[in-house]
């Protein structure tokens, strides 16, 4: 596997106030994102994480460190290939949706009536379809989010790079958020997705790391990872108190234990899905 | 190329639609529409040089606010805004950024000179067709070169150009916008204290010609006053265009240079 994004050895420090106080941003970092890869980037606030994204990108320049795209520098050509969606995006007000898109494309060497289409695509694909000829100015923070989006997958890029694209999306908005980036993956995208939603990561990632004040806390596959050494869970339908009592002499009779025993119950967020559906 | 062409006209949507230059604009436009009624305060024979110099003086103060206001305003807002971090994610280059800016900003100011020519060449037409039969005595023996008017604002507009090139600079550097208006207007002060200085007949000699170096040097423009009356002295004219465009071109570098240097 090629590595689309590799990281090593990246320190920053932001300078600040007259006396040029150091705030040790990044500590040594150094990871590899292979092509193809949904890579979760996790971690408390201030850990770094937009700054690495930052770092990839070209944005801050790092004070040691290498960082390279698909085997090379970042560059402006490199750019073509990227998509990035900002924390907080924040846009030219008075342009309406679709202008902002296609501007966009068009920035990415997209000709005229390509770009347009394009842009049509793009706002689809993210459910701004209706709101595409209105003022980007007027927009919700959830549609900034969605725009925003929109923007960073509108030139087909082949490393999509997404800060915190949840962030004040409502659930459904996630969940669309999440099918798209199933999609690019699908389509063989690499996706770096820096999110506070553990639930979202954890599903979507087949990697992730954890990033804390600058250095890398954990880093693996997000089944391992995640993975209790030797135990299993089983969901069981039917069976009242008197069965689970057998089934746990039972399993004690070949030398297991159970550990846990607790209702199964869907998510919160599976709970608000099926009403708000069940409610239109 | 094609990146800067839609960066600036980007940016040209972003100022016409900022109240403050529309407001500047109008202004300039009143003041040299009014100019006809204060010229019932009878000045004899001047009155056509006086509807001039309203246009010149309208176009050259309004002119210069407006190149430090818009640029500092067009550069700042990208970047306090954030959206200059989308706008560098996509294949965009320090200097096509700060290029595409700049002539965001310049065709805004063009707009605006050209504005200012056409008002004051009318005001000159109508002003001329009021003397009626008393033309010979009131004209003074002047008679209006409307290119002249033309080719004086062109160049005008040149020097805004250099002044809004100068403010680019600033803002790649500056870390607020308040710092970048103020240190942008300071300089221009300097440039037009030189400017003075070589009218009344200083010499440039010593600190007066370093700093002449380092400030645009506007005086070249102030010549350009008697194309309105006169004949264009073709050679005054693209000198005074070349400097103002090669003053420009190496502001514009070093404000590519600065953005370069900065971190979003
Ligand atoms: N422009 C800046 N100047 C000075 N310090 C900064 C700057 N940007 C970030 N920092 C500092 O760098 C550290 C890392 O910030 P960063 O934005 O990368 O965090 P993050 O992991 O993205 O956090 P969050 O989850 O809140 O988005 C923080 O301590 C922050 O205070
Ligand atoms: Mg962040």
């Amino acid at each position: 596997m090629n590595a689309a994004i590799e990281i090593s050895n990246l320190k920053k420090y932001y300078k600040y106030g007259i006396r040029g106080i150091a705030v040790k941003a990044l500590d040594g970092i150094s990871m590899s994102i292979g092509e193809g890869e949904v890579f979760g980037l996790i971690g408390p606030n201030g850990a770094g994480k937009s700054t690495t994204i930052k770092i990839i990108l070209g944005l801050l320049r790092p004070n040691s460190g290498e960082c390279r795209i698909f085997g090379k520098p970042v560059s402006k050509d490199a750019k073509k290939h990227i998509g990035y969606l900002p924390e907080n995006p924040y846009f030219y007000k008075y342009l309406t949706g679709i202008e902002l898109v296609s501007f966009y494309a068009k920035l990415c060497g997209m000709k005229s009536e390509k770009a347009t289409a394009a842009a049509e695509k793009a706002l689809d694909t993210v459910g701004l379809s209706d709101a595409a000829n209105r003022q980007v100015g007027l927009y919700s923070k959830g549609m900034l989010q969605r725009a925003g989006l929109a923007q960073a997958i509108v030139h087909n890029p082949s490393l999509v790079i997404l800060d915190e694209p949840a962030s004040g999306l409502d659930p459904i908005g996630a969940a669309d958020m999440a099918a798209i980036v199933t999609r690019l993956k699908n389509d063989g995208k690499t996706v770096l997705l820096c999110s506070h939603m553990m639930s979202e990561v954890e599903k979507l990632c087949s990697r992730a790391a954890i990033l804390c004040s600058g250095k890398i806390a954990a880093i693996g596959k997000m089944d391992k990872l995640l993975e209790i050494d030797g135990r299993v869970r089983l969901d069981i339908d039917g069976a009242d108190a008197k069965t689970l009592a057998k089934i746990s002499e039972f399993a004690a009779s070949l030398g297991a234990n159970v550990v846990e025993k607790s209702a199964a119950k869907i998510s919160l967020e599976e709970f608000f899905k099926r009403t708000v559906e069940a409610g239109k | 190329m094609r990146n800067i062409t839609l960066i600036s006209i980007n940016t040209l949507h972003e100022t016409l639609r900022q109240k403050l230059m529309l407001i500047i604009a109008l202004v300039a436009l009143a003041l040299v529409l009014s100019s006809k009624y204060l010229l019932s305060l009878d000045l004899g024979h001047e009155q056509l040089r006086f509807v001039f110099d309203f246009g010149s003086g309208a176009l050259g103060f309004f002119g210069s606010i407006m190149a430090v206001v818009a640029t500092c305003q067009i550069f700042h807002s990208e970047i306090e805004n954030k959206t200059a971090i989308t706008l560098l994610s996509k294949p965009v280059g320090f200097a096509q950024f700060a290029a595409g800016k700049f002539f965001g900003a310049a065709m805004a100011l063009a707009l605006f000179a050209f504005a200012i020519a056409a008002a004051t060449c009318a005001m000159l037409f109508i002003t001329r067709l009021g003397f009626g039969n008393s033309e010979a005595r009131l004209s003074a023996g002047l008679s209006t070169n409307y290119a002249g008017v033309c080719a004086f604002a062109f160049a005008q507009w040149c020097k805004l150009c250099a002044i809004s090139a100068v403010s680019a600079f600033i803002c790649s550097v500056s870390s607020s916008l308040l710092f970048s208006v103020i240190v942008s207007f300071m300089v221009l002060a300097a440039s037009t204290a030189g400017e003075v200085t070589l009218w009344l007949g200083g010499k440039s000699e010593g600190f007066a010609r370093l700093a002449s170096y380092i400030f645009p040097d506007f005086h070249v423009f102030s010549a350009l006053e008697s194309f309105a009356f006169g004949p264009i002295d073709t050679g005054q004219f693209a000198a005074a265009c070349a400097y103002a465009a090669l003053y420009s071109f190496a502001a514009v570098a070093a404000a590519a240079f600065g953005s370069s240097r900065r971190e979003f």
